[in-house]
């Protein structure tokens, strides 16, 4: 691990990727906003150069230092960069990503993202879908308010918006005037986060992928015609399938996969033409169970109370090839 | 020499000490008949074991909570069902005190005032009885016998006169009561635990139950909502509500084809992965039309944050706001009905349908979260309108809420709040959501009243789609360690510590002086009541299903073999040895086939059976499960032998 830097610096590099200028400075959130509820120190590594772009051989992360001589734990391992992380009251790290590339989305819009103390349970948190695509600095607001300073194009001008944390992808909209002031200089978080025990398992090296049913999307109440998924990992431009895995009858898999790298998947139909695709981006943390409810899942939804048939038989069992576990090994992941 | 005989001494010490551990061993091997027991195993497995060394035998401190509350119809008096005091309270609100008590005995809950205000009605759900007080002095001048466990209580005016609904939340019934003769006129079926009732115009009450029914394998759970016409005593609709449970408050909306009924919404059939968004449960309300039995579920969390366990619900005279209680958000939360209404009408079939998912719905219609003292349970409004009553039910106090500003403008104490009592504190970490990731459910959630909620849960620390395991009743715990279907957990500590963090509520582990009084509060609390309590005489077949318990031979005369009888593993006086026992229930994804035997101690009210769940019924324990005699020697038995025997496992 590089030395630690600025979030906001990280950010501003990811924009400088494709405005070399007219990016204003934010000013960063107090530092206490920036610890966990265990003291540890949420910071992005390792420094980027200006022509890194968004999704570089090897992106910064986000990390934790605990107190003391204990060393520093990586919390993301996704293939695109991250930056200007801030620690929520319910605990988890907010930060800012570009959102995973799909068919209908090539990857260059920044969204706001949400992960535990420990690395699991990474989320989109707001800003996929909507508004300018260009956000930072995003900081945690009384009242149940997320603000960032948004703008159209890299270096446009940026302006003030936010969204509740009720609903925070329905209400994006400019922050009330009121709200500036506190958003440019928010101060001392006003009490701890939430803690969390980790519930990653160093002895394991592998996670659980679970998806409820795999045919139900965002856009459309028809299901897609998938019959299996394609399991890819690896980093940008380096993704390597790990396997298909077949949907059980209601639309649902279950697949054991590498921890700690960037994973992605492709829907296939019954004759193998890829339907929906998701670049490596998410990750599973060593013992992780993660669960999703459809493909391009409606964000905000609970799942149905039903039991996932898929469940009812092992997970199919998916490897990391010998490139990617090499290049791994050394770190360029 | 003293350093040699201080040697011997040790050295014999020693050997007669292993001597006695082998001893023991061979005793506990024979007398179990079993050869798969490992480790050490204490000589209080079997013997020692006293029901009057145990907390829950012992006096506890008791407190003025709030169970149930009504106004009188000019709104100046509010009365009050203390259930832990055995006492009725009536304040004056304009000087916001309790002016009198008095007692009533059999734990008084709920409570009901006629139109003239002359007098309450109130159950008793230890005394399974409904009580009449006169309203001015709070004499009791009557009572009569209802089903077991009655909650829930609301009057009706008929044609034939004033009926009482009880809501009878153990026997599963309600009973119709006529005010004038006072006497039970029907008892009627109902859902599980009904527990709130609300009158309706048209002499109809509306019951809503607490539980979700019992179902097998990957089946739907539901509760309902009973319709009951009080004037011919009839139910005349039983509605579902699907995936919906721990339904504690119901009201009518004016205006409006809606039954407002509180749920928290399950989704136990979905592996716990994670915590977040709603997958193991979220809080809702049911709006259910009493006419036609449709109904929709709409949330009443948020996308990031959660108002668990709703309970009370009050409606304004002009249907346009409603007030839920939150007992383990310690919040109110008021709807904008309108808004709803709104909503409602510009949703299509398939938004109504997903709409309880959806967590970002509740901005369009939630207008405001009023905080609350400790586990508001219960709500009602002033007859204008203007001032919100909420039983604080752990603080011992009711908040006086103004409607218009939304703010609170008063309190009435009702008793000390208990803060020096153990038991007490431990009742509130058992109640309060905000130690789970983002407040999303508490203890009682699944445990209400520290019992079951009859589901069974497929936890992810077991591995996705492995364990599933049914909710086990926390009543009557202690001395019954060890914890968990798989035994694992040797004391409530232990259970309730990191790992509970880990596996659940996935947040920082509970500190040490809660873990403390959480243990107290727990280990405080005795077997649940059934309806079946003996009180000291067994009926004739009561006691041949004893004599089939402790039968040491079947029925032909051939010998049972010790370790096939049932008093052999399920040893009086808690009906436990507290050992594994492999009785051939694994199923294709358990992991093992040896389960910690449970205590019998209340079994009759803690439906489903096994350790999965799979028998709804301790019948089918036997007759479907149990072919083999691999749970005890049982298929010898006929029908009435089995009938008997359920008698008897009953009164436990």
């Amino acid at each position: 691990m590089s030395g630690a830097r600025s979030a906001t610096g990280a950010l501003a590099v990811l924009l400088a990727v494709t405005a070399a200028c007219g990016v204003k400075s934010v000013s960063a959130p107090d530092p206490s906003r920036t610890v966990l509820a265990d003291g540890s120190r949420v910071y992005v590594s390792p420094e980027q150069n200006e022509t890194d772009g968004l999704y570089p051989a090897r992106p910064s992360q986000l990390w934790a230092k605990p107190q003391g001589d204990a060393p520093a734990r990586q919390l993301t391992f996704g293939s695109a960069s991250v930056a200007d992380p801030v620690v929520l009251d319910d605990g988890r790290v907010l930060f800012v990503s570009a959102m995973p590339p799909s068919l209908s989305t090539p990857g260059t819009h920044l969204a706001l993202f949400v992960v535990n103390s420990d690395g699991t349970g990474v989320l989109p948190y707001a800003c996929e879908h909507d508004g300018a695509p260009y956000v930072r600095g995003p900081r945690e607001l009384p009242g149940g308010i997320v603000a960032f300073r948004a703008s159209d194009s890299p270096g446009g001008k940026e302006r003030w918006e936010s969204v509740l944390s009720a609903r925070p992808f329905r209400s994006r909209g400019p922050l009330p005037a009121a709200l500036v002031k506190e958003a440019e200089n928010p101060g001392p978080r006003a009490r701890m986060p939430m803690g969390r025990l980790s519930t990653v398992d160093p002895s394991k090296k592998t996670g659980i992928l679970l998806c409820l049913d795999a045919r139900r999307n965002s856009e459309s109440e028809s299901p897609l015609p998938v019959t299996r998924v394609r399991i890819l990992a690896g980093g940008a431009g380096s993704a390597r399938a790990l396997g298909e895995v077949p949907l059980a009858a209601d639309g649902s898999f279950l697949a054991e996969v590498p921890a700690d790298v960037p994973l992605g998947i492709e829907a296939l139909d019954e004759q193998g033409r890829v339907v929906r695709a998701l670049a490596p981006w998410i990750w599973v943390r060593p013992g992780e169970n993660r669960a999703c409810i459809g493909c391009h899942e409606p964000h905000g939804f609970a799942p149905r109370n039903r039991r996932p048939l898929a469940v009812k038989e092992p997970p199919a069992r998916l490897t990391l090839p010998a490139t990617i576990a090499e290049t791994r090994s050394r770190g360029g992941m | 020499m003293r350093r040699k005989v201080a040697l011997w001494s040790l050295v014999l010490g020693a050997m007669a000490a292993l001597g006695a551990a082998a001893g023991a061993r061979t005793h506990i091997l024979k007398m179990s008949g079993r050869k798969d027991l490992s480790g050490v195993k204490g000589c209080s497995n079997c013997h020692f074991v006293s029901t009057s060394r145990l907390a829950w035998s012992k006096k506890r401190p008791h407190h003025a909570a709030p169970a149930g509350l009504v106004l009188s119809p000019d709104g100046a008096r509010l009365y009050v069902a203390l259930d832990d005091t055995d006492e009725v309270a009536v304040a004056d609100v304009a000087a916001r005190r309790v002016t009198a008590k008095a007692r009533v005995a059999g734990a008084p809950t709920g409570i009901a005032v006629d139109p003239t205000g002359e007098r309450l009605f109130v159950t008793c759900r230890g005394g399974d009885r409904l009580a009449v007080l006169e309203a001015r002095t709070l004499a009791e001048t009557g009572s009569v016998p209802v089903g077991v466990g009655p909650i829930g209580v609301a009057h009706v005016a008929t044609p034939a006169g004033g009926r009482l609904v009880v809501a009878n939340a153990v026997s599963d019934d309600l009973s119709v009561i006529s005010v004038s003769p006072l006497a039970e006129v029907a008892r009627l079926s109902a859902g599980r635990e009904p527990y709130a009732v609300a009158a309706a115009p048209g002499s109809r009450a509306l019951v809503v139950s607490r539980m979700a029914n019992i179902t097998r394998g990957d089946e739907v759970p539901a509760s309902e909502v009973t319709v009951v016409d009080a004037a011919s005593a009839r139910v005349t609709l039983r509605a579902r509500l699907d995936s919906a449970h721990l339904s504690e408050g119901i009201e009518l909306v004016p205006r409006r084809p809606w039954a407002l009924a509180s749920i928290v919404r399950v989704r136990n059939l979905v592996p716990i992965t994670q915590v977040a968004q709603g997958w193991v449960m979220s809080s809702g309300l049911a709006l259910c039309d009493p006419v036609s039995g449709k109904s929709v579920e709409i949330p009443l969390d948020e996308a990031n944050a959660y108002f668990a366990d709703p309970s009370g619900v009050a409606v304004d005279a002009d249907g346009r706001r409603a007030y839920v209680a939150s007992g383990g958000g310690d919040v109110v939360t008021v709807v904008d009905l309108d808004r709803l209404g709104r909503w409602l009408e510009g949703a299509d079939e398939t938004t109504r349908r997903d709409a309880i998912d959806d967590l970002q719905l509740s901005p369009e219609y939630v207008l405001a979260r009023v905080p609350t003292g400790r586990n508001p349970r219960q709500v009602v409004l002033s007859p204008d309108g203007k001032t919100l009553f909420v039983a604080e039910r752990l603080d011992d106090s009711i908040l006086l809420v103004d409607t218009e500003s939304l703010r609170p403008v008063g309190r009435i104490a009702l008793g000390d709040g208990g803060e020096k009592d153990p038991i007490r504190r431990g009742e509130r970490v058992f109640a309060r959501a905000r130690t789970t990731f983002q407040a999303q459910f508490s203890c009682r959630s699944c445990h209400p009243d520290a019992h079951v909620d009859g589901l069974a849960y497929d936890f992810d620390i077991d591995g996705v789609g492995r364990d599933i395991v049914e909710n086990r009743s926390l009543q009557g715990l202690d001395g019954t360690a060890p914890f968990k279907w798989n035994g694992k957990n040797p004391s409530l500590k232990v259970q309730c510590g990191p790992r509970f963090a880990k596996v659940l509520t996935r947040a920082a582990p509970f500190s040490g002086p809660d873990l403390d009084d959480l243990d107290a509060f727990l280990t405080s609390l005795p077997p649940t009541r059934t309806g079946h309590e003996t009180h000291g005489r067994l009926t004739e077949a009561q006691e041949r299903g004893r004599r089939i318990f402790f039968a040491i031979q079947m029925t032909d005369g051939r010998p049972i073999p010790y370790s096939s009888r049932c008093s052999t593993c399920h040893r009086p006086p808690l009906y436990t040895d507290r050992l594994p026992a492999d009785v051939a229930t694994k199923g294709p994804f358990d992991s093992t086939g040896k389960f910690d035997v449970p205590h019998l101690l209340g079994v009759a009210a803690s439906a489903p059976y096994l350790h999965d769940g799979r028998a709804a019924t301790l019948e089918e324990i036997w007759t479907i499960y149990n072919p083999k005699d691999t749970h005890g020697i049982t298929n010898y038995m006929t029908k009435h032998q089995l009938n008997d025997l359920i008698e008897f496992l009953k009164t436990l």
